[in-house]
């Protein structure tokens, strides 16, 4: 059963200046995501994924159009408010990990903490139990170039949840694991969606898109 | 984000690029060496100098000729009757007219050139005292016979041997006897003196006129630029107007400083140009970090990083840099402005006693601290304005 809404986007247009070139990336993108729900956005590449993904995620502004994130528009906001709202309500997942390489495992899951201002005692332990229920309690204080693909992956998950954000973003989170990892990754997504997180998961592999409850294609910027 | 929180990504940043971190600094440690060395180096030779002009006495005027531009006194352009009119102006305590000569020098066979300083043998021991001679040997001649009294540098340095007294010189092919060696005063000219009484030194030399150098001391309670301006007035009498210079120790000082303060000056322009030069090692240095951190730049933002806060590690990174180079280079620069005063007294300026000021000290820090944090503000607010999707697409 669908709860309310927690990101609409309306008729998201995003035009790229490429030297002379103008390219349409978003073409009037409408879609609408509910409290509780796993969508899988699939397309191919160059469909407009990333850039589906960095509207619904606050990391850049629509050219025309409004993004709501909890009914309220987001896309007049400033860099700073944008900011905070992403600390707070967004947990990223990316295809890279983009872990920070210099800070471990640990100090990776409290980073977005620190932003938030969480008390030191408060977040490490936070993020002492985030690491230890994706698996990785005997990994704490490793660096990223110290863990495989998948266990970057997990960092990133359990980075993702620490501010227990209302929404999971993960953007071909399997995209640069082997298959039986990227499978283990999928079952931990799957688990948390069941846990009552929103998630939203961009692909172009349509085997990964059917775990989610719906499944939207994306092409040449608006859904099919 | 706390600032403890910004130290500890700071660190981590720092250390990851540890070399890189490492050059960055000794930039800075170089530019707060330089000032601090060159700085503390010529304001201690202008203290020093000023103390031995304090030593010689507030109390004394000094008369020579004018000079071309050599040192004072080595015209000898005055003579005899100048010292008898200086004599007869009113206050002045002790007048001692001098007579300064090279001459060929030889002991146990070995001959050296030495100056020659001669003045009156009857007021010898007031003279040595007035100029801070102390004797550390022997004691100062006190009638017209062939005795000397040789600095410190004569007995311990110029010959291969050493002199004690009773060590017989021959000057010009005249011996002499040994009577006293004094202190060191600190510098090597001083120090390389032969005092003899006069009377004898006009008859080596054969000159009977000549004056080079007189020095007046003023009575107790008088005032020195009085007594300086009726010198001049009497002096002006029988001599041309521009011939002779009467100054006071304030005056001496005075001209000293001009030449000083050059000094100074291109000292403190060659520690700033390397401060510039570290700076634009700061700034390049932060400017490449950046460049290399764009993508750790859009992590950070995208996961509640506001552009504040990107800005405030940037920039504590950079303090930091400028905060270490700075204690460094402080440590650096203390350690080579002793050495240069180690130097200089195996050079016989053992007049040059380094002083480093605690204000100068404060001021290179906060500078280093500055110019870190300023080279690193341009780029971290580059850095910080960067939207997340462009900084993650890097």
């Amino acid at each position: 059963m669908p709860g309310k809404s927690v990101i609409r986007l309306e008729n998201v247009w995003k035009i790229y200046q490429m030297g002379e070139v103008k390219v349409e990336a978003l073409r009037g993108l409408s879609f609408e995501v509910s409290s509780g729900e796993f969508v899988a956005i699939e397309g191919p590449s160059g469909s407009g994924k990333s850039t589906a993904m960095n509207m619904i995620g606050a990391l850049d502004y629509p050219t025309k159009g409004s993004v709501y994130l909890d009914d309220h528009d987001i896309s007049r906001l400033s860099e700073s408010q944008l900011a905070v709202i992403r600390g707070r309500k967004i947990g990223f997942v990316f295809q890279q990990f983009n872990l920070l390489a210099n800070l471990s495992a640990l100090e990776n899951v409290e980073l977005p903490m620190m932003f938030q201002g969480v008390a030191v005692s408060a977040r490490r332990e936070r993020a002492r139990q985030l690491l230890v229920s994706v698996g990785l309690g005997e990994r704490l204080m490793h660096k990223p170039s110290e863990l495989s693909g998948g266990q970057q992956q997990r960092v990133a998950i359990a980075r993702a949840l620490s501010n227990d954000p209302e929404v999971l973003l993960a953007d071909e989170p399997t995209g640069n694991i082997d298959s039986r990892t990227g499978r283990e990754i999928m079952k931990l997504i799957a688990g948390l969606n069941r846990q009552g997180k929103t998630v939203v998961m961009i692909t172009h592999d349509r085997s990964l898109a059917k775990l989610a409850d719906r499944i939207e294609h994306l092409k040449d910027g608006r859904l099919a | 984000m706390s600032l403890k929180d910004d130290v500890v990504i700071v660190l981590r940043n720092v250390s990851h690029r540890r070399l890189r971190s490492w050059l960055t600094v000794i930039g800075v440690v170089i530019g707060v060496a330089a000032i601090i060395a060159l700085v503390s180096a010529s304001r201690s030779l202008e203290a020093s100098i000023q103390e031995q002009f304090e030593a010689f006495g507030s109390d004394k005027i000094s008369i020579y000729a004018a000079s071309s531009g050599g040192p004072p006194g080595f015209d000898a352009n005055l003579n005899v009757d100048d010292a008898d009119a200086v004599r007869k102006v009113k206050d002045y305590g002790l007048v001692v007219e001098m007579l300064f000569k090279s001459a060929k020098v030889e002991f146990r066979g070995e001959p050296v050139n030495a100056l020659i300083s001669g003045f009156d043998s009857g007021i010898a021991v007031e003279t040595f005292k007035e100029f801070n001679l102390d004797f550390r040997e022997g004691g100062p001649f006190e009638s017209d016979s062939n005795k000397v009294v040789i600095g410190s540098r004569v007995a311990d340095d110029l010959f291969d041997s050493q002199l004690f007294v009773g060590s017989k010189l021959e000057i010009n092919s005249e011996k002499f006897e040994v009577v006293g060696i004094v202190e060191s005063v600190g510098n090597p000219q001083d120090d390389s003196n032969i005092y003899m009484p006069l009377e004898v030194m006009r008859d080596l030399f054969g000159d009977r006129t000549s004056v080079s150098f007189i020095v007046g001391k003023v009575k107790p309670g008088s005032d020195l630029n009085k007594v300086s301006a009726r010198t001049a007035a009497e002096l002006s009498r029988i001599r041309s107007e521009e011939s002779f210079e009467v100054s006071t120790p304030e005056q001496l000082i005075e001209q000293l400083s001009i030449i000083l303060g050059i000094l100074q000056g291109v000292l403190a322009g060659i520690a700033a140009i390397s401060l510039l030069v570290g700076s634009v090692g700061i700034a390049n240095s932060m400017y490449t970090s950046v460049l290399e951190r764009i993508r750790d730049i859009g992590i950070m933002k995208a996961v509640g990083a506001t552009n504040a806060e990107i800005a405030m590690i940037f920039l504590i990174e950079a303090g930091l840099i400028g905060l270490v180079g700075g204690i460094i280079g402080i440590a650096f620069g203390i350690g080579i402005a002793y050495l240069i005063g180690f130097a200089a007294a195996q050079a016989g300026f053992g007049v040059l006693k380094i002083r480093i000021e605690p204000l100068l000290i404060l001021f290179s820090l906060i500078f280093a601290v500055g110019v870190g944090a300023a080279s690193g503000y341009f780029p971290a607010r580059r850095a910080s304005s960067l939207k997340p999707a462009d900084a993650l697409r890097k």
